[in-house]
C-alpha cells in the first residue's frame, strides 16, 4: 500500500511535469498544424541554460525560467519568419515541415555536442533549494514538487492566456480555422509566430527541471523527449493545449507504476503507449481516410 | 522499351562498380557500408517514394533482420540461409505492424519510430538475455567471412535495384503512386488500396531485413544500439531525399555521394556530419524538395 | 426490358452522429437510364453516391447491383463489378501523366477490358495533354480527366457528382452530349447536379432529396409545380 501511494503521488508530480513537456508541442500543433520534431532539442537547450547559470554564475537554475521565456519567444519569432512562410508553399506543408524540423533537430543536436561535449550533465539537488517536501505522508525531493508546480502554473497561465485575453482568443480562432481567421482580418502570421515562440519557451522552461526529473541533460536527449511529448499530447487531446494535462497525468502515473512494479520494462512505456493510443483512438488522426466528395 | 534498357544499364554500372571497387580501394568495410546504404535507401524508397509513407523507424526492420539472421547463424544455420531468416523476421514484424498504415503523415512516421525504439529496448532488455543476449550483443566470429558477406550484400543490392526498377516501370508501381497521391481516387480507379500499400510495406521491410542480416554477418560483433541506431534511419532518409525519391537513380546517387562525404568528414568527427546533414535536410525541404533528380526531370529528362 | 434493374437501392439509411444524412432512400436504375438527383446542400446526395461507391458504410438498407448485394464489398471491388464515379473536386494522380492516370484505371479498374486510354482521351478532347503531368491541368481539364478515369474502368453504372460546377456554357453543352451518348451505349447514369438546366437536357427523370428523404420523383416541369419541392428550394434561397 505504501509503495502504491508513493507511486501514485510521484506519478501526479511527474504527470504535471510531463504536461509542461508536452504543452508547447501541442500549442504549436494546434496553431500551426505542424509537428515540431525539434521540440525535445529546445527543451535540451533550455536545460543547458539553467545548467550554466548555476555552474558558471552560481545562480539558482530557477532564474532560467524567465530568461528562457524571453529568449525562446524571440527565437521562435525568428525561426518562424525564416522557415514557415516558405514551408506553406510546398505541396504537402504538413509532411514538409515534419521533415524540416527533423533536420533542424539533428542540426541542433550536433551543435550542442560541439558546444557542450557529448556527455550528460546534472545539477546538485541543493541548487534548486534545500531538502525535501512531504506530501500526504510521502517524502519527495523538492525539485519534483517545483517541477510539478511549474507544470500546473504553466498550464493555468496558458489557459488564462487562451481564454481570457484578446490575443489568446485570436490564437484560438487561428486554431479553429486558419482560413476563417485570415478572412476575419486577423494577422495570422504574427499570432502564429507568437504561439510558436511560446511553444518553444514552454519546452525550454521544462528543460530547467530536466536535470532532476529526466535524470540529467545531454545533447542527444532530444529525440526521446520529443517522442515522450508526442505521446503525452496524443493521449490527451491533439491540438488542444489544455487537454495535455490529461495526457501528462496518465503518462506520469503509468510511468511511476511501471517503475515501481516492472522497472526493467519502464523505458518501453512511452513507445508502447504511443503506438497503442494511435491505433486505438485514431479519431481525428486519420485525416485523409474519407474525403468529403 | 528504351526506359527498360536505361534501367538495366544503370543497375549494371552500379553493380560493376561495387564488384570492382575492392580491387582498387583497400577499405572494404567502407565499400560494404556504402552498398548497404544504397540498398537501404532504395528499400526506403520502395515505401516512401511509391506510397508516401516515411518510416522514421525503418531501422527497426534492419535491426530485426540483423538479430534474426545472427541468431539463426548462432543456431547453426548456414549464413546465406540465415539472411533469408533475417528477411523473414522483418517481414513478420512488418506484417504485425500493418495496422500502422492506417495512420497518415506524421502520425505514421512517429509511430514507426516508436516501434523501432521499442524493438531496440525489447532486444536489449536484460530479462531476455537467454534469448537475445540482452545488452551484451552478439558475436558471430565463428561465421566471419568478409568476402562472402560482401558478395551476399551485392546480391541483395541487385535484387533491391531490380525491385525499384520494377516499381518504376510497371503498372503496379503506377498504381502505388496513384494511391500515394489520392487513395480515394485510386480506389475509384479500381486499385486495391490496402493490398497495394501492404505489399510495398512488406517488400520494403524485406529489403531492410536482408541488408541488416548481411550487415551483422559482415560486422560479426555488434550490440543492440549498433543495429537499432536511429542514425541508420536518418541516413537512409537523407540519402533518399537528397537524390530524389520515386526514381531508381535518386536514392542510389544520394547514398553514394553522401556516404562518401560521411567517410571523408564523418568518421573522425561524426557531429560535423550530423550538422551537415541536419542543415542539408532543412535546405532540401525548402529549396529542392524532390531531390537532385528533379533538376533533370524538370527539364523533361527521364531519369531511370 | 431487363427483369431486374441494374442498380437497386432499398431503405438506405445513414446517420453521422445525431444528423440523419439518409433516411430510408429507395431508387432503381436500369441499363442505359439516366436519373437526376437534386436537393439542397446537405440533403444526402453525395452521401448516397458514397454509399453506392463503397466509401461509406450505410447503417441500414440494401444496395444491389446486377442482382447481387454490394454490402461488404470494398470500393475497388465495386469498380471491378462496373460501378465508377466522378468527384466534385477531382484529385488526379499528381506526378503521373494524364495518360498514366488513365492507364492505372484501365488496368486495375477494368482488367484491360475497358475502352483503351488513348480512345478515352480522344473522346474527351484531352489527347494533346496525354504527356502532361496531371497536376498541371486546369480545373475544367481535371474534371474531364476525372470523368475519363471513371470511363477507363469500363463502367456499367456511372455516378456523376456535380460535374457541371465550374464549367462554362460550351463545356456544359459538350458534357451533356457526351453523357447522353454514354447512356445510348447502355451505361446507366446517376447524376447529382445543382444546375437544373444541365440536368433537364439529360433526363426527364429526377429524384428530389431533402434531409435524407425522397420528396419527389418526376420531370423538371412537374417538380417546379410541386409545392414541397418549391418550399425546399425557396427555403435555400431559390435555386
Amino acid at each position: 500500500m505504501f509503495l502504491l501511494e508513493y507511486a501514485v503521488l510521484a506519478g501526479i508530480l511527474y504527470g504535471l511535469y510531463f504536461s509542461l513537456i508536452g504543452i508547447g508541442l501541442n500549442l504549436t500543433f494546434g496553431v500551426l498544424k505542424i509537428v515540431n520534431l525539434a521540440h525535445g532539442d529546445f527543451l535540451m537547450l533550455g536545460g543547458f541554460l539553467a545548467y550554466f547559470l548555476y555552474s558558471a554564475l552560481g545562480l539558482s537554475p530557477l532564474w532560467a525560467v524567465p530568461i528562457n521565456l524571453v529568449l525562446f519567444v524571440a527565437l521562435g519569432g525568428l525561426l518562424y519568419a525564416l522557415l514557415i512562410p516558405r514551408l506553406r508553399q510546398s505541396r504537402d506543408p504538413e509532411m514538409a515541415s515534419f521533415i524540416l524540423f527533423f533536420g533542424l533537430s539533428q542540426a541542433i543536436e550536433a551543435l550542442a555536442i560541439l558546444a557542450f561535449g557529448n556527455n550528460q550533465r546534472s545539477l546538485p539537488a541543493a541548487a534548486i533549494g534545500p531538502g525535501t517536501i512531504s506530501l500526504f505522508g510521502q517524502v519527495f525531493p523538492l525539485s519534483w514538487a517545483a517541477a510539478g508546480a511549474a507544470g500546473l502554473l504553466s498550464v493555468l497561465l496558458l489557459y488564462l492566456y487562451l481564454y481570457h485575453t484578446r490575443l489568446g482568443q485570436a490564437t484560438r480562432a487561428v486554431m479553429a480555422s486558419r482560413e476563417e481567421a485570415v478572412a476575419s482580418g486577423l494577422s495570422v502570421g504574427r499570432i502564429s509566430a507568437l504561439a510558436f515562440g511560446i511553444g518553444l519557451a514552454l519546452a525550454a522552461i521544462a528543460g530547467v527541471f530536466a536535470p532532476y526529473l529526466l535524470g540529467g541533460i545531454s545533447p542527444n536527449m532530444g529525440v526521446a523527449v520529443t517522442t515522450t511529448s508526442f505521446t503525452v499530447i496524443v493521449i490527451g487531446a491533439l491540438g488542444n493545449p489544455v487537454g495535455t494535462v490529461v495526457g501528462g497525468l496518465i503518462y506520469g502515473l503509468a510511468l511511476m507504476l511501471m517503475e515501481t512494479y516492472a522497472s526493467s520494462w519502464a523505458t518501453l512505456l512511452p513507445y508502447l503507449l504511443l503506438v497503442i493510443t494511435l491505433l486505438i483512438w485514431p479519431s481525428g488522426l486519420l485525416g485523409r481516410r474519407l474525403r468529403s466528395a | 522499351m528504351p526506359k527498360l534498357r536505361g534501367h538495366a544499364w544503370a543497375i549494371a554500372v552500379l553493380l560493376a562498380a561495387f564488384a570492382l571497387a575492392p580491387s582498387f580501394y583497400g577499405n572494404h568495410s567502407v565499400l560494404f557500408s556504402m552498398a548497404a546504404f544504397v540498398a537501404l535507401a532504395e528499400g526506403l524508397n520502395v515505401l516512401y517514394g511509391f506510397t508516401g509513407y516515411l518510416p522514421f523507424g525503418y531501422v527497426g526492420f534492419f535491426g530485426t533482420g540483423a538479430y534474426g539472421a545472427s541468431l539463426a547463424i548462432l543456431a547453426g544455420t548456414p549464413p546465406l540461409l540465415a539472411l533469408l531468416v533475417g528477411a523473414a523476421a522483418s517481414v513478420v514484424l512488418a506484417a504485425l505492424l500493418t495496422p500502422l498504415l492506417r495512420l497518415s503523415g506524421a502520425y505514421f512516421s512517429i509511430a514507426s519510430l516508436a516501434t523501432a525504439e521499442a524493438m531496440r529496448l525489447i532486444v536489449s532488455n536484460p530479462a531476455l538475455t537467454p534469448l537475445t543476449k540482452g545488452p551484451y550483443g552478439l558475436n558471430l566470429q565463428a561465421a566471419f567471412h568478409p568476402h562472402q558477406s560482401y558478395w551476399a550484400m551485392l546480391v541483395i543490392l541487385a535484387l533491391t535495384l531490380a525491385l525499384v526498377s520494377y516499381l518504376r516501370l510497371s503498372p503496379f508501381g503506377l498504381a502505388l503512386q496513384a494511391v500515394r497521391e489520392d487513395p480515394v481516387s485510386a480506389a475509384m480507379a479500381g486499385v486495391p488500396v490496402v493490398y497495394a500499400r501492404s505489399a510495398a510495406w512488406l517488400l520494403s521491410a524485406a529489403v531492410a531485413g536482408s541488408v541488416g542480416g548481411a550487415f551483422a554477418w559482415h560486422l560479426s560483433v555488434f550490440y543492440p544500439q549498433t543495429v537499432f541506431s536511429l542514425s541508420t534511419s536518418i541516413f537512409a532518409i537523407v540519402f533518399t531525399l537528397f537524390g530524389g525519391a520515386a526514381t531508381l537513380l535518386g536514392p542510389a546517387t544520394g547514398a553514394v555521394l553522401l556516404y562518401a562525404l560521411y567517410t571523408a568528414v564523418g568518421l573522425s568527427a561524426p557531429q560535423y556530419f550530423q550538422l551537415i546533414y541536419g542543415l542539408l535536410i532543412v535546405g532540401l525541404v525548402l529549396f529542392l524538395p524532390y531531390g537532385l533528380t528533379s533538376l533533370l526531370q524538370r527539364r523533361g529528362i527521364h531519369v531511370p | 426490358m431487363c427483369p431486374e434493374p441494374l442498380l437497386e437501392v432499398r431503405a438506405l439509411s445513414k446517420s453521422f452522429g445525431g444528423l440523419q444524412a439518409l433516411g430510408g432512400v429507395n431508387l432503381s436504375l436500369a441499363e442505359g437510364e439516366i436519373l437526376g438527383l437534386v436537393g439542397p446542400n446537405g440533403s444526402g446526395k453525395t452521401t448516397l453516391i458514397n454509399a453506392v461507391s463503397g466509401l461509406l458504410r450505410p447503417d441500414k438498407g440494401e444496395i444491389r447491383f446486377g442482382g447481387r448485394s454490394l454490402l461488404g464489398l470494398h470500393p475497388h471491388q465495386r469498380v471491378h463489378l462496373g460501378i465508377s464515379r466522378t468527384f466534385q473536386s477531382p484529385k488526379p494522380f499528381a506526378g503521373l501523366s494524364t495518360l498514366q492516370n488513365l492507364e492505372v484505371a484501365w488496368r486495375f479498374g477494368s482488367g484491360r477490358r475497358g475502352p483503351p486510354p488513348q480512345e478515352v482521351l480522344a473522346a474527351l478532347g484531352l489527347e494533346k495533354l496525354a504527356r502532361r503531368d496531371a497536376a498541371s491541368l486546369n480545373s475544367a481539364q481535371q474534371k474531364k480527366l476525372d470523368l475519363a478515369r471513371a470511363l477507363a474502368t469500363g463502367p456499367k453504372l456511372l455516378l456523376v457528382d456535380e460535374l457541371g460546377a465550374g464549367l462554362n456554357a460550351a463545356e456544359l453543352s459538350e458534357m451533356a452530349d457526351f453523357l447522353g451518348a454514354l447512356a445510348v451505349q447502355g451505361v446507366a447514369l446517376l447524376v447529382v447536379e445543382h444546375l437544373l438546366g444541365f440536368l433537364d437536357r439529360l433526363t426527364k427523370r429526377l429524384i428530389v432529396l431533402n434531409a435524407g428523404r425522397e420528396i419527389f420523383e418526376g420531370d423538371l416541369q412537374a417538380a417546379a409545380q410541386d409545392p414541397q419541392v418549391v418550399a425546399v428550394f425557396l427555403g435555400e434561397g431559390g435555386a
